[in-house]
């Protein structure tokens, strides 16, 4: 695909600034993350006829787009890693809640459970509607993030462990597509199977086939009790990761989140308040010297303290993490701030644990995913940028040529395709 | 008839023997007389040929022999659905999961299962048991149903309240593509985050994206202490509105199922004969499962909130044999229905949880106003109604007024804000409905999606999305209510 970006990663703003004008769309040349331009469409409606006009012009000055939500992702999220935010035009969906102290809530039902908000809507907002009607909201991120954002980019919470991924409680959407097109998908019911599910598509597709303007979700109840408690640090990583695989294997202990950092296993037990109690009694019968946290509300401490920003994740089963992890400690060190989730397989290494290294150990049974800087010798080891042959490039070639035939979406390697 | 106006030719059905093995072809008009519907039986047509491969590696052959037959292909579980998916189509073929019925993995450490596609529901869990482990999803057809056929619906069952349908469950799937190309999609060890998900889609795909042979699925650890209450009403109404308040409560049972007495009567009166009483107008079935201490504590919410709402007798059981009577009750249901009438139409809503009693209500009405026998057995607890219409097929009127209060029921549900559908898909029977709920434009981008995995359209054509545009059916979707879109009208 041939961009209208200059050596210099700058795009050319005029096809831009005349479509935002033709659309009724604020465009701001500097004020997106990073400085790069901004559209601001105040309707749907508005975002719509901006992105039709685009994809109409394309052939005649192609522009990518990349839907904005907080921009904490777009560092691995935006088309090309190393393109400059002055390449791309952001779509800010923010912009569409309108007065700034809106919600984007658009319907909380508390009665069946469910939440119906705006894309752009910040999710510790929604968090704390839903909370006061008895709920949870999946995922338990706590840092600054959108609901669309966070479905985009295929992001979920600690509280994967023991409900799943994000995806798992995505009931419906709505999204504009590559043409301009306004769609619709799932429902907002906890249980529907009419038609296709293409909000499932959607949901960790970094906005290539267009942005998600709204989102349903199914809620989990408030549990009566929480408690959070670590171990003490282990004598190495592996050990603490053992250690956690433990606590899971062991099924009368009903943990809602388990996690490992920095040597010391981190859980989390929620649910009646008896039961988190004889829960915590069974965990000490496994493990000595448990330090208790105050959870905080919604299991804050909890979740903040396995918040990382990370740059490569590992993914494996549960059977293979202890021998992950123990290669990586003899190539890389003490993984100093990772985080190892070994009930779900995954392994989150931040930036500046890998800045160093020279190569992945071999063998490592894991996938490897990008989400940040890599540096250059780690690059050679990569699987995630192999693309899938046959019958799955096909699929995903034909969806982009459907949806977003102009290309306005697009990103460089993602997804893999031949 | 092929596409060419010719019958399947000899050498492609003695290609297809050669493949799959003489077993694993039916093509004489009694044998594929057996295929002709699904539980949906209000439509029926013949394929032109039955294959039942026992492989992934035999299925891919044999798709390869009956394109270049110029068939079109239904893939088939056990036939339980209940909409007409997987009903044969003209110049079609049924590609069928009967004789692939392997359980080939089952990983204790890992928590998964690999299993071909035609394994039964049930003995999946059966074949995990033994490891301390079950799977999920349990729809009441479960001895009978196949995960691959769970796969095509996005099944869930009574336990669906809990553990969601089939789509939270499935964490990969092979799968045989128009060419006969085998895939791999997902797989045990694929944490999904930040992938493009395919296989989000084929999941409730129902047959039309491709042919799934194997299923890798998740599975849970049994939990320590399970629980069946039997909650007595002598009012159905009361019962729907009991489930209301308890998902207003935030209770977290794994399962709240009711029967009215219709069907009480049906299952007391059959060899499956659990034991309800006969005094109650409706009996609300739950299960609560978890550490003792819950077990106890949501068991004595669900009382509380049941007598509250009028229960007028409550029993409470863990002796695992009373409640395997009690679940056989309910489970067999539809079967036991058919003392009532040769014939059984039975719905698949979805009501919003705050409106049961309101669609139930409906139901009841379209029914008496056409005198039709209606008995409702459903899972209440995420609003997967299930209204029972007895019927003799042989009866035209009778079956116009079955057809006729089923869209009725559908209608209510949409206006409600329900769906068409909770497990068994839109297939054949729910087609035009679809413009109900979604938009000319939205169905055109489901037809792309098609278009992107089967641009052929070999894959069970002319289901789940409507024929005729909805314009031209002169149905319109519901409003979507926005604030951002209100300010863009």
């Amino acid at each position: 695909m041939t961009t209208a970006t200059d050596p210099t990663g700058t795009m050319d703003l005029g096809p831009v600034r005349a479509a935002c004008q033709e659309a009724g769309v604020e465009l701001d040349d500097a004020g997106g993350v990073g400085g790069g331009p901004v559209a601001r469409p105040a309707t749907e409606a508005a975002l719509g006829n901006l992105i039709a006009l685009l994809a109409d012009r394309g052939h005649q000055s192609p522009i990518r787009l990349v839907p904005c939500g907080g921009g904490g992702q777009l560092h691995w999220c935006r088309p090309d890693a190393t393109l400059a935010p002055a390449g791309f035009l952001q779509l800010s969906m923010g912009a569409l809640l309108g007065d700034p102290s809106a919600t984007g809530v658009v319907e909380y039902v508390p009665g069946d459970g469910t939440l119906t908000a705006l894309a752009g809507a910040d999710l510790s907002v929604l968090r704390a509607t839903v909370a006061e009607g008895g709920h949870r909201l999946t995922p338990a991120i706590f840092g600054s993030c959108t609901l669309g954002g966070v479905l985009a980019s295929g992001r979920s919470g600690l509280d994967r462990h023991s409900f799943g991924p994000t995806r798992h409680h995505l009931l419906g959407m709505r999204m504009i597509d590559g043409t301009g097109r306004h769609l619709r998908s799932g429902g907002r019911l906890v249980k529907n199977v009419t038609g296709f599910d293409l909000h499932r598509l959607h949901a960790g597709g970094r906005g290539i086939f267009g942005p998600i303007v709204e989102a349903s979700m199914r809620l989990m109840p408030a549990p009566e009790a929480e408690q959070y408690v670590t171990s003490p640090p282990a004598t190495s990583t592996a050990a603490a990761v053992e250690l956690a695989l433990a606590i899971r294997g062991t099924t009368t202990i009903r943990e809602q989140g388990l996690f490992v950092r920095d040597r010391v296993v981190h859980v989390l037990m929620s649910g009646r308040g008896r039961q988190v109690e004889a829960d915590r009694r069974r965990l000490e019968g496994l493990v000595t010297g448990l330090e208790e946290h105050e959870p905080g509300p919604g299991a804050e401490a909890f979740h903040l303290a396995g918040e990382r920003q990370t740059a490569v994740r590992l993914s494996t089963v549960p059977s293979k993490i202890a021998g992950t992890i123990s290669a990586l400690e003899a190539s890389i060190g003490g993984l100093t701030g990772a985080v190892i989730q070994p009930g779900v397989a995954q392994v989150d290494l931040p930036q500046d644990l890998i800045s160093g290294a020279s190569a992945w150990p071999s063998p490592l049974e894991a996938r490897i995913s990008v989400r940040g800087g890599v540096p250059e010798p780690l690059r050679s080891g990569l699987t995630a940028t192999v693309a899938p042959a046959g019958p799955e490039s096909r699929w995903t070639r034909r969806l982009v040529e459907a949806f977003d035939p102009a290309g306005l979406f697009q990103t460089e390697g993602f997804p893999a395709r031949s | 008839m092929g596409s060419d106006g010719k019958q399947l030719s000899r050498r492609h059905l003695a290609e297809l023997e050669r493949i799959v093995g003489k077993k694993g072809v039916r093509a004489d008009p009694t044998a594929r007389s057996a295929y002709e519907s699904d539980a949906f039986m209000l439509q029926r047509a013949s394929a032109e040929v039955i294959v039942l491969p026992r492989t992934t590696a035999e299925a891919a052959a044999a798709i390869k022999v009956l394109r270049e037959a110029g068939l079109v292909v239904v893939p088939r579980g056990a036939g339980t659905g209940l909409s007409g998916g997987a009903r044969p189509v003209e110049n079609g073929a049924i590609v069928g999961t009967a004789r692939m019925r392997d359980v080939l993995e089952v990983n204790a450490e890992d928590r998964y299962a690999r299993v071909q596609a035609g394994v039964v529901n049930v003995h999946l869990t059966a074949a995990c048991a033994d490891a301390g482990l079950f799977y999920g999803p349990d729809p009441s057809s479960q001895t009978a149903c196949t995960i691959g056929g769970n796969v095509g619906n996005n099944s869930g069952g009574p336990h669906g309240f809990k553990y969601g349908s089939t789509n939270r469950h499935v964490l990969g799937l092979t799968m045989v593509d128009s060419s006969g190309e085998v895939i791999q999609l997902g797989g045990p060890g694929a944490a999904g985050d930040g992938d493009l998900d395919l296989l989000g889609p084929v999941v409730g795909s129902e047959g039309m994206l491709g042919l799934v042979t194997e299923v890798t699925v998740q599975l849970l650890p049994r939990p320590e202490k399970v629980e069946t209450l039997l909650c007595l009403f002598e009012s159905l109404d009361a019962c729907c509105d009991a489930v209301s308040e308890m998902i207003a409560r935030r209770l977290e049972p794994s399962a709240i199922e009711i029967l009215d007495r219709l069907t009480i009567e049906a299952v007391e009166a059959s060899v499956l004969r659990a034991g309800y009483p006969d005094n109650a107008e409706a009996v609300m079935l739950v299960e609560v499962e978890g550490g003792d201490e819950e077990v106890d504590a949501t068991s004595a919410d669900v009382i509380e909130v049941a007598r509250a709402f009028g229960a007028f007798d409550t029993r409470r059981t863990t002796d695992p044999v009373e409640r395997k009577r009690l679940w056989a009750g309910r489970k067999g249901a539809f079967g036991a229905m058919g003392r009532i009438a040769p014939d059984l139409y039975v719905a698949d809503v979805v009501a919003p949880r705050t409106r049961l009693r309101e669609i139930v209500s409906a139901a009841t009405v379209a029914c008496r106003e056409r005198n039709l026998k209606l008995a409702n057995v459903f899972h209440a607890g995420d609003g997967n109604l299930h209204p029972n219409i007895s019927y003799d097929r042989r009866d035209a009127d009778e079956v116009r007024r079955v057809l006729e209060a089923g869209r009725i029921i559908m209608e209510a549900c949409v206006a409600a804000g329900g769906s068409l559908t909770g497990e068994h898909g839109i297939g054949l029977e729910k087609q035009d409905e679809m413009c109900l709920v979604f938009s000319d434009d939205d169905l055109e981008a489901m037809d792309q999606l098609r278009a992107a995995f089967d641009p052929d359209a070999f894959w069970n054509p002319g289901k789940m999305l409507p024929v005729r545009g909805c314009r031209e059916i002169h149905t319109r979707p519901l409003p979507v209510h926005s604030p951002a879109a209100e300010g863009a009208s």
